[in-house]
């Protein structure tokens, strides 16, 4: 491998193993299987995949945000460096920003928002008076006109579209490299959810220069992400740039097929149940093309195609 | 919010008028004739026509409800009638009690307040570690060990042994130290507990992850982001507490010689003061009523969303 190639290789977020276990009283559920993969720098990469497959678990790790029941097993890095629970505490908000998912619930009810704007603002050590300006400066910048009646307002007299600009504001407010946004449009209407995207395309003039993007919104998907990720039970069966127009792996191919503006083909069969860790290809009980081999085995990561990784015995 | 507090009292008042009904039977259902009991204090035996004479005066003859309604009125005036034992008007004794009872219960909340929700905070922003543990034995502890035994064991310790602070009585501030501490030891505890899994509930949410990756602190997310909204349920259970302290400790006033409504109301039990008796519990149920509303009006101040209405911007 060249030194560039190399280099490239390692800038950005690698995951090894990545494995996370939710040790409950009713018995373990297992929400990341074994999960290797690369978000490469310097881009934006989708996350997709149906509710419940473990992408916001996935990006929860990155941050060493799980809950303390919360096993995790594997490794992490950003830029070569080891991701830890501990280190990347130390990233949060200056390194790594997230844009957490459910806007609703995740600005803090008995807080005003100036106060959890400051709060994002803390690692930057500004002087109270700066920091104030500094969050005016960012609710201007994030498309509101009256920054001050913005700042002295709780979270429940803002509208959800504005609830999620001042979470994107909040996110970004140290110029994170990275940013992780969790779903960062459900639940808003189209008009909403094309803003939402001006925004995160504006973030890139606050610094941040590569996120990972968890959503189910593929209009989202396609005119933002340079590249793509598709997880299903806990596992990432596809990565690369066009898998939208062209997916490989026969997931990919149902899940997009089920799409409304596809014809709603649903997809025969049930995920399986969270926790359920089966022997071979998780989405082997229910693949039109599966062969005994995908039930006993887990395919290999393969690159049929240049800039492509995907998971099936197909293209071994 | 001033509408919904006015709701508040009336919805409080049939709570009132029961109160005041039970201290009213308390007094009909009295074995003896209060008018023979009014006047046969002190071993004096009197004649059927003095009994009479007197049953008339105190407007026994009347029917119940009037004597109700006579009743309260008296009550609403001051007036709470006579103790049997010391012929000192009720209200009179009460009011004279209740500034100790009084001190006794800003005392003992005060710690409950502050220790309570320090310790809560101190388990929970160590949750599972060495300071969880040794909150959790503490208040163990507190809530198992019966006040009386409590009581007598820091005598020994503080006033027998170490004769740092005084046995008994009412004083300056020292007198209240060890009273205070019995008195707040359980809802202390109660109080840390409480405190302690709301904000673990509170972690939980999102508003929490979402707070934490902004890389803040550990003190930072439990006293600036959780604790506000973990000490809604927290003010419900203090405001309990402070019921009941104000109601006055027959326990610890007792122990510790403080004239306070408490020990009042043991002694009209012993004596069958029932007047006093009466006019006890027609004020705690009184104080009752005043420390429900307390308690709304803060849970509503501290929740932004009643404070200010669902109004958006
Ligand atoms: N804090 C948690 N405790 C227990 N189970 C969890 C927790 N968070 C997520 N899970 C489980 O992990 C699985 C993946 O969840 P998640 O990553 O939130 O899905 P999504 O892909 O929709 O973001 C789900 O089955 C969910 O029930
Ligand atoms: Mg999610």
């Amino acid at each position: 491998m060249t030194g560039a190639a190399e280099q490239q290789r390692i800038n950005g977020i690698t995951v090894e193993e990545l494995s996370v276990i939710f040790r409950l009283p009713e018995g373990d559920v297992c929400a990341v299987d074994s999960v290797s993969t690369h978000f490469p720098e310097g881009k934006i990469t989708g996350l997709i995949g149906e509710s419940g497959c473990g992408k916001s678990v996935l990006g929860l790790a990155l941050l060493g945000l799980l809950p303390p029941y919360a096993s995790v097993a594997g490794e992490m890095y950003l830029d070569g460096s080891p991701l830890t629970p501990e280190t990347a505490r130390k990233r949060l908000g200056t390194e790594i920003g997230l844009i957490p998912q459910s806007p609703s619930d995740s600005l803090n009810p008995a807080r005003t928002v100036s106060a959890q704007l400051q709060e994002a603002l803390l690692p930057l050590k500004l002087g109270r008076k700066q920091r104030m300006m500094k969050a005016r400066e960012l609710l201007s910048a994030f498309g509101f006109p009256e920054p001050e009646r913005i700042l002295r307002a709780y979270p429940h007299e803002l509208s959800g579209g504005m609830q999620q600009r001042v979470l994107c504001a909040a996110g970004a407010a140290c110029s994170p490299r990275w940013i992780l946004a969790d779903e960062p449009t459900k639940g808003l209407d189209r008009d909403l959810r094309s803003q939402v995207r001006e925004t995160l395309l504006s973030l890139r003039e606050h610094g941040v220069k590569s996120m990972l993007v968890i959503t189910h919104d593929l209009p989202l998907a396609r005119s933002l992400c340079d590249t793509m990720a598709v997880m299903y039970a806990g596992q990432v069966l596809e990565l690369g740039s066009g898998i939208l127009e062209k997916p490989l792996h026969p997931y990919t191919r149902s899940f997009l097929a089920a799409l409304p503006e596809n014809g709603f083909q649903s997809m025969p069969g049930v995920a399986p149940k969270a926790g359920e860790r089966l022997p071979g290809c998780p989405f082997a009980p229910r693949c039109p093309i599966a062969v005994p081999r995908c039930h006993q085995e887990r395919p290999p990561a393969c690159s049929p195609e240049p800039g492509k990784t995907v998971r099936c015995f197909q293209y071994v | 919010m001033k509408q919904y507090l006015i709701q508040k009292l009336i919805s409080l008042l049939p709570v009132l008028f029961g109160v005041s009904l039970l201290a009213f039977v308390l007094g009909v259902i009295t074995p003896g004739n209060p008018a023979e009991l009014a006047l046969s204090q002190g071993g004096y035996e009197p004649t059927p026509e003095q009994i009479t004479e007197m049953e008339e005066q105190m407007g026994l003859d009347a029917p119940y409800p009037v004597q109700y309604l006579r009743w309260v009125g008296r009550a609403l005036t001051g007036d709470l009638g006579t103790s049997y034992s010391t012929r000192n008007p009720v209200g009179e004794e009460l009011a004279r009690r209740i500034p100790v009872t009084l001190k006794l219960a800003a005392c003992s909340i005060t710690l409950t307040i502050i220790l309570g929700i320090a310790l809560g905070c101190t388990a929970a922003a160590w949750q599972g570690r060495l300071p969880d543990r040794i909150v959790g034995a503490l208040t163990n502890t507190q809530l198992s060990l019966p006040a009386f035994w409590l009581a007598l064991l820091l005598i020994l310790l503080f006033a027998e042994t170490l004769g740092w602070l005084p046995t008994s009585g009412n004083g300056g501030p020292r007198y209240m130290i060890m009273p205070a501490l019995v008195l707040s030891s359980a809802s202390t505890a109660t109080a840390a507990r409480l405190t302690r899994s709301a904000l673990l509930e509170e972690f939980g949410k999102q508003y929490c992850t979402a707070a934490m990756a902004r890389g803040i602190s550990r003190w930072r997310l439990v006293l600036k982001n959780a604790l506000p909204n973990a000490i809604v349920p927290v003010t419900a259970m203090l405001g309990n507490s402070l019921g009941g302290m104000l109601g006055g400790s027959i326990i610890v006033e007792s122990i510790f010689a403080l004239p306070g409504i408490g020990s009042y109301a043991l002694s009209a039990v012993t004596n069958r003061d029932y007047p006093a008796l009466q006019g006890y519990v027609l004020l705690t149920g009184l104080i009752y009523v005043l420390i429900t509303l307390l308690v709304d009006t803060v849970s509503m101040l501290l929740n932004p969303k009643v404070r200010l209405g669902g109004k958006r911007i």
